[in-house]
């Protein structure tokens, strides 16, 4: 019976030793292996962790059984309990790139680079790999199947974008991102672009606590850090209608490699600590008030680690449904419209957690709640 | 603190590999500056930055935090989880706190000197010198009134409580009794509006005038809130009509105590009452309570 899901007898330790049979598969793939063969997905954990360290966050997925949420929480509970070191600014101008897309101009000053993407590739299952379509399950004992690791331990397989090298992008001779001018750059000129007033400023949510809302830098770090279904689900609902009538256009998005440098505190002299690999989306909102156009596009910035790139678009749509809602405030605000509702739920940690905690006994609480209900149906003579 | 001296600091560390009391010494600080000054203003809830902790947002995270910036190693260490040493959760956040901070335990609520629980108070007296850390999931009580922070910080900052009494004044019109169960909300000192955590309203008279510390902390919401000893905690409820906590069918059918908060299990098929407080009852069964 579930209110006696007590410990006594080392239920604990059984429990987890049944999991880590499951676990046992993802620390013998290896976190290299994990990296090579699901990068998006290491990527993933990096970008929700907020922490770019691709063995750690593969280990994390491996120890996890690939639940990216509990992958997440162990990258982060290890990064807390270390030092922080150093801060710095990356500057985007900085980036070297390798995709650059601009759906909102059909050829931009530089064109467009295409890069790694499989957007465009058919979404055709593929057996031609030789392996039987229908893999030999050895059956385990809770009865689901256990595929035989069918490339063995030494086949590292190559991925799409092994061969990418900060080094090898386009050389950053401009003075802009890889030579890349900002798209968005010719429609600010022109005043066609609502000023972000004032502009964001960095911000650690991890150690600071930020206001509920209107602090641009605490709402665009916590975007960055947010749940991907959740961050693409709100973005989504704004899209689908629910909030003032608007019409998103992704002006820019790009991919590519930053690099954090530091200046060393003996000799003050500036080195490449690392690079990291980030992606960015700018978009463009036009929308309609009581039936007149806004004088101006609302411009959006969304950022993430890694190279899931949905996570950059929503994260720029919810930024500008946002700040256009402050600007002009809808009579009724609707979720993606809401930065103190996003604030409360897009962190993926504390939204699971707390779902999550239903699994934990509430015998207590529930008694109180019971208490209250007889009571009530009792003085209406029910 | 410099980033050199912490440095130099994590290098001593505790026996499972990680800092004393697992947080580094800077956030252990933090939680204390802001213990502090819960404790200054009772009632009050407090920002602090929310480490991201080895257990889930929502399982105890902001009483952990709390419990391992407070502890030190001649405490005696309690959890409990809904009046019950072995919860599951319980027994895990005691195994991190006492792995990590070298603390003995003890399931004794008269003897330990730190208590972290979710959801009760142990049925005991508790005594002066004691620390209770309550593990909170939603800290604001006007949450129930307005779910924007940004609207209820104002309201608590300028002691307007109206819409929290509307409230119970309507509960009491459509259904004749009031519809808080557990997380009963309570004025602190004459003062702030607070919740009192998701103890059951048995519990929150013990709390009026305690001897003991109370500590409540919310990880997810990052949110920290104090009762210092001997403050006057009253439940809001107005004067003909009083505040009432559960009412139970019989004593407890293990030890027999009645005045205890009991919960259902099943015994033989049958369904009985018994205290949520299992160590407590226990005592009593052995004569020792």
């Amino acid at each position: 019976m579930y209110s006696t899901v007590r410990d006594m007898s080392g239920a604990i330790e059984a429990a987890a030793r049944l999991a880590e049979l499951r676990e046992a598969v993802g620390v013998a793939n290896g976190p290299d292996r994990l990296i090579a063969a699901l990068p998006l997905l290491v990527d993933q954990v990096a970008a929700e962790a907020g922490v770019f360290a691709p063995h750690v966050c593969a280990r994390a997925l491996g120890q996890a059984a690939g639940d990216v949420v509990r992958a997440v929480s162990l990258v982060r509970a290890w990064a807390a309990t270390l030092p922080r070191v150093a801060h710095t600014r990356a500057g985007l101008d900085d980036m070297r790139i390798f995709r650059r897309i601009t759906p909102a101009f059909r050829a931009p000053a530089r064109g467009q680079y295409l890069g790694a993407s499989l957007d465009y590739a058919q979404r055709l299952l593929d057996f031609g790999d030789g392996l039987p379509v229908g893999i030999p399950l050895k059956p385990s004992r809770n009865g689901h199947g256990a595929a035989e690791d069918p490339l063995g331990p030494e086949s590292l397989p190559r991925t799409w974008d092994d061969d990418r090298r900060p080094e090898d992008a386009p050389s950053n001779g401009l003075g802009a991102a890889g030579g890349f001018p900002r798209a968005a750059l010719t429609l600010e000129r022109e005043g066609l672009l609502g000023l972000v007033d004032p502009p964001a400023r960095p911000f650690d949510r991890t150690r600071n606590q930020a206001q509920p809302h209107g602090d641009r830098g605490a709402f665009l770090q916590l975007l960055s850090r947010s749940e991907t279904g959740s961050l693409t689900a709100l973005a989504y609902s704004a899209q689908r209608g629910f909030g003032q009538r608007q019409d998103p256009t992704l002006i820019e998005l790009r991919q590519g490699s930053l690099p954090l440098r530091m200046r060393r505190p003996d000799t003050a002299r500036e080195f490449v600590l690392g690079w990291i690999p980030v992606t960015t989306a700018e978009v463009a909102m036009y929308r309609m008030h009581d039936g007149q156009p806004d004088a101006r596009l609302t411009l959006g910035f969304g950022a993430t680690l890694g190279r899931v790139e949905r996570r950059a678009i929503a994260a720029a749509v919810l930024d500008a449904t946002c700040a256009r809602a402050v600007q002009q405030p809808p009579s009724v605000k609707e979720p993606s419209e809401d930065e103190e509702l996003l604030t409360a739920i897009l962190d993926g940690q504390e939204a699971s957690g707390f779902v999550e905690h239903l699994k934990l006994p509430h015998h207590v609480t529930f008694t109180s709640d019971l208490d209250r209900l007889r009571q009530v149906r009792g003085s209406n003579g029910e | 603190m410099s980033a050199l001296s912490e440095m130099a600091r994590s290098a001593r560390r505790g026996r499972s590999g990680y800092n004393y009391a697992y947080l580094d010494e800077s956030a252990k600080r933090e939680v204390r500056r802001a213990v502090l000054k819960a404790l200054c203003l009772p009632g009050h809830q407090i920002p602090f930055a929310s480490r991201d902790m080895p257990v889930a947002r929502g399982w105890g995270s902001g009483g952990l935090q709390i419990s391992l910036s407070v502890v030190e190693s001649d405490d005696r260490l309690k959890v409990i989880d809904q009046g019950d040493d072995a919860s599951m959760n319980a027994r895990a956040l005691r195994a991190l706190i006492a792995d990590t901070a070298e603390v003995e335990t003890t399931t004794d609520a008269r003897e330990a000197t730190l208590i972290q629980t979710r959801h009760r108070i142990p049925e005991d007296d508790l005594h002066e010198g004691q620390v209770v850390v309550f593990q909170v999931p939603i800290a604001d009580p006007l949450r129930v009134v307005d779910s924007r922070a940004s609207i209820t910080r104002r309201m608590h900052a300028e002691g307007d409580y109206s819409a929290i009494w509307l409230y119970l004044y309507e509960d009491l019109a459509r259904l004749g009794a009031s519809s808080f169960s557990h997380s009963y909300p309570v004025e602190v000192q004459g003062g702030y509006v607070m919740s009192p955590t998701p103890i059951p309203r048995h519990d929150v008279p013990r709390l009026d005038g305690a001897p003991f510390v109370s500590l409540f902390g919310a990880g997810r919401e990052a949110t920290i809130y104090a009762l210092p000893p001997y403050t006057r905690v009253k439940p809001l409820a107005f004067d003909d009509r009083p505040f009432e906590v559960e009412s139970f069918a019989g004593p407890c059918f293990r030890c027999g105590a009645s005045g205890t908060y009991l919960t259902e299990e099943s015994h033989q098929g049958e369904a009985v009452l018994v205290c949520s407080d299992t160590d407590f009852c226990r005592r009593r069964r052995e004569g020792s309570a």
